[in-house]
C-alpha cells in the first residue's frame, strides 16, 4: 500500500537503519537447553562480578540439582538440607574459581556429594519416599483423572528404579537434574572413565528400559 | 557385560563395575583437588586457565564439546527413549521429592549476610551438622573457624524452644552473639570458653563471635557460623 507520507524511510537525511542485530548468523535455531546454557554463563559471569541477584538465580536455578545430588546419597532431608546449605555458602568462596556453567555443576556436584558422603557415613540409607506417599502428593492441576494417571506412572517408575543398584540409581537422579549440554562435562566428573560413562550411565537406562518394558502398568515408551 | 574391566586398577579391590563401591566413587569424582584448595574443573586440562587474566564472556566456549573436543560419543548412543525415561525421573523426583520451600530462603539467608560483614567476617561451616536430630534429640555441631572452634549443643526444652550450650577452642572470654529472625542476644563466655543461651525459639539462627577487648582469644575479626535450623 505504498509508503505513508513523511515516513522516515522516504527521509533521504536520516541513515539507513542499523541492521537489528549483530548475532552471527546461524544456520540451526539455537536449542533451548543451549540458551539456558548461555544464560547460566551470563549469570555466572555477572555473579562473579558481585551481582547478588545474579547469584540468586543461580541458586534457583541450580538447587534442585544440587538437593537431588544430596538426596540421592541417602540422606533425609533434615540432612540433606543442611548440606544443601553448606554447599551454596562454600559455592559464594569460590567463586572466582568457577570458570563456566558445566565447571559450575560439575563443581556444586562434587561439593555436595563429597560432604553428603562424609555425613552419611555410617547412618543408614534413606529412601525418598516410599510409594504410599504418593497419595499424599498435593494435586497441583486439579484433573483427578490425570492426577490419576500421572501418580501411576510413578509409582511403576519409582518400582524399577528401586530395583537398579544404588550406583545407578544414584547416577540416574543425578544426570536427571543435570542440562543436557553438561551431560559430558559432568558425567567426566564424575569420571565414569572414557567407555566408562556412556556404558555406565547406558547400562543403567538400558536396565530401566527394560525393566520398565516388561512392566505392565508402564504406558510410555 | 563388558569383559575384562581395567579402570579399577590404579585401586585395591576389583569391584564389580555394576556393584555400588563407595571407594570407587571416591576415586571419581572426589579425588580431583579439596575444593576449598582447588575447583574440581582446574584439574582438566581441557579447561580454561583460570589463572590467564581478566576474566570477560570471551573465557566461555558455549559449545559443547569443550571439555573434551571429539570426544562426543558419551552421548551419542542416548537416544530419545532415554531422554524419556530420564525426563520421567525428573518429574518423578520433583513430584515425590521437591525441594523444601523453605530451603530457598535458607540458602538466601545463609548468602546473605551484608558485603560489609562478609569482608569482615569468616563464615565457617558446621561440621558434623550430621550428629542425631530430631525433635527429642540433642545435635552437636562444631563451627571450625580458622584458629577458632565453636562447638554447640542443641538440647529442646519444649515445643519449639531450645537451649543451646555452647564452648569455644581456645578456650577464652569472647562477646558471643546469637543471631535470629527474632532475636539478637549476647553474652560473654566464661574462661574455660563455655556459653548458654536458653530458650531459643526454633528457625534459623547463627551464630557470631566478636573481637573481643582484653581476651586471650585474640580475634582480628568478627567470625560468624554459617546458619542452622533449630
Amino acid at each position: 500500500m505504498g509508503n505513508q507520507p513523511g515516513s522516515r524511510d522516504t527521509v533521504g537525511s536520516h541513515p539507513p537503519p542499523p541492521p537489528a542485530q549483530e548475532i552471527p548468523a546461524q544456520d540451526v535455531p539455537v536449542p533451548p537447553e543451549e540458551l539456558r546454557r548461555r544464560q547460566l554463563g551470563r549469570m555466572l559471569i555477572n555473579a562473579r562480578a558481585g551481582d547478588r541477584r545474579a547469584l540468586d538465580e543461580i541458586v534457583d536455578r541450580l538447587m534442585p540439582l544440587v538437593w537431588n545430588v544430596a538426596r540421592a546419597q541417602g540422606l533425609d532431608q533434615e540432612l540433606a538440607a543442611d548440606v544443601v546449605q553448606s554447599s551454596w555458602v562454600t559455592l559464594l568462596e569460590h567463586l572466582a574459581d568457577i570458570r563456566s556453567p558445566e565447571a559450575l555443576a560439575s563443581w556444586l556436584i562434587t561439593v555436595t556429594r563429597r560432604e553428603a558422603r562424609r555425613v552419611r557415613d555410617g547412618r543408614r540409607r534413606f529412601e525418598f519416599g516410599e510409594p504410599a506417599a504418593f497419595d499424599d502428593l498435593p494435586d497441583p492441576a486439579g484433573d483427578p483423572e490425570q492426577r490419576a494417571a500421572d501418580l501411576d506412572q510413578y509409582r511403576c517408575l519409582w518400582r524399577n528404579l528401586r530395583r537398579l543398584n544404588a550406583r545407578c540409581q544414584e547416577l540416574l537422579r543425578i544426570v536427571a537434574f543435570v542440562d543436557r549440554p553438561d551431560y559430558t562435562a559432568v558425567s567426566k566428573m564424575l569420571r565414569m572413565p572414557r567407555g566408562g560413562i556412556g556404558p555406565t550411565r547406558g547400562r543403567c537406562l538400558t536396565k530401566l528400559r527394560s525393566l520398565l518394558a516388561a512392566d505392565p502398568t508402564w504406558s510410555r515408551p | 557385560m563388558n569383559g575384562p574391566n581395567n579402570r579399577t586398577g590404579s585401586g585395591p579391590d576389583g569391584a564389580d563395575p555394576d556393584g555400588f563401591d563407595p571407594a570407587d566413587l571416591d576415586r571419581g569424582g572426589l579425588d580431583r583437588g579439596h575444593p576449598s584448595e582447588a575447583n574440581p574443573g582446574k584439574a582438566d586440562p581441557d579447561e580454561p586457565n583460570p589463572d590467564s587474566g581478566d576474566f570477560d564472556s570471551g573465557d566461555f566456549d558455549f559449545g559443547s564439546g569443550d571439555f573434551e573436543a571429539g570426544d562426543a560419543d558419551g552421548d551419542a548412543e542416548m537416544d530419545s527413549g532415554d531422554y524419556e525415561v530420564i525426563d520421567a525421573i525428573h518429574a518423578l523426583c520433583q513430584a515425590a521429592d521437591p525441594v523444601p520451600r523453605e530451603l530457598y530462603v535458607r540458602v538466601r539467608f545463609a548468602l546473605d549476610l551484608d558485603g560489609v560483614e562478609r569482608e569482615l567476617a569468616k563464615i565457617c561451616a558446621g561440621l558434623d551438622v550430621s550428629a542425631v536430630r530430631g525433635p527429642e534429640h540433642t545435635r552437636t555441631i562444631t563451627f571450625e573457624c580458622g584458629r577458632l572452634t565453636i562447638a554447640i549443643t542443641i538440647t529442646p526444652t519444649g515445643t519449639n524452644r531450645h537451649r543451646v550450650d555452647g564452648w569455644l577452642a581456645p578456650a577464652g572470654c569472647l562477646l558471643v552473639e546469637l543471631r535470629s529472625a527474632h532475636l539478637r542476644s549476647q553474652i560473654v563466655s566464661d574462661d574455660c570458653g563455655r556459653f548458654a543461651f536458653n530458650d531459643v525459639g526454633s528457625g534459623e539462627m547463627q551464630l557470631a563471635a566478636l573481637p573481643t577487648p582484653g581476651s586471650v582469644i585474640d580475634l582480628d575479626r568478627a567470625v560468624v557460623t554459617q546458619p542452622i535450623v533449630l
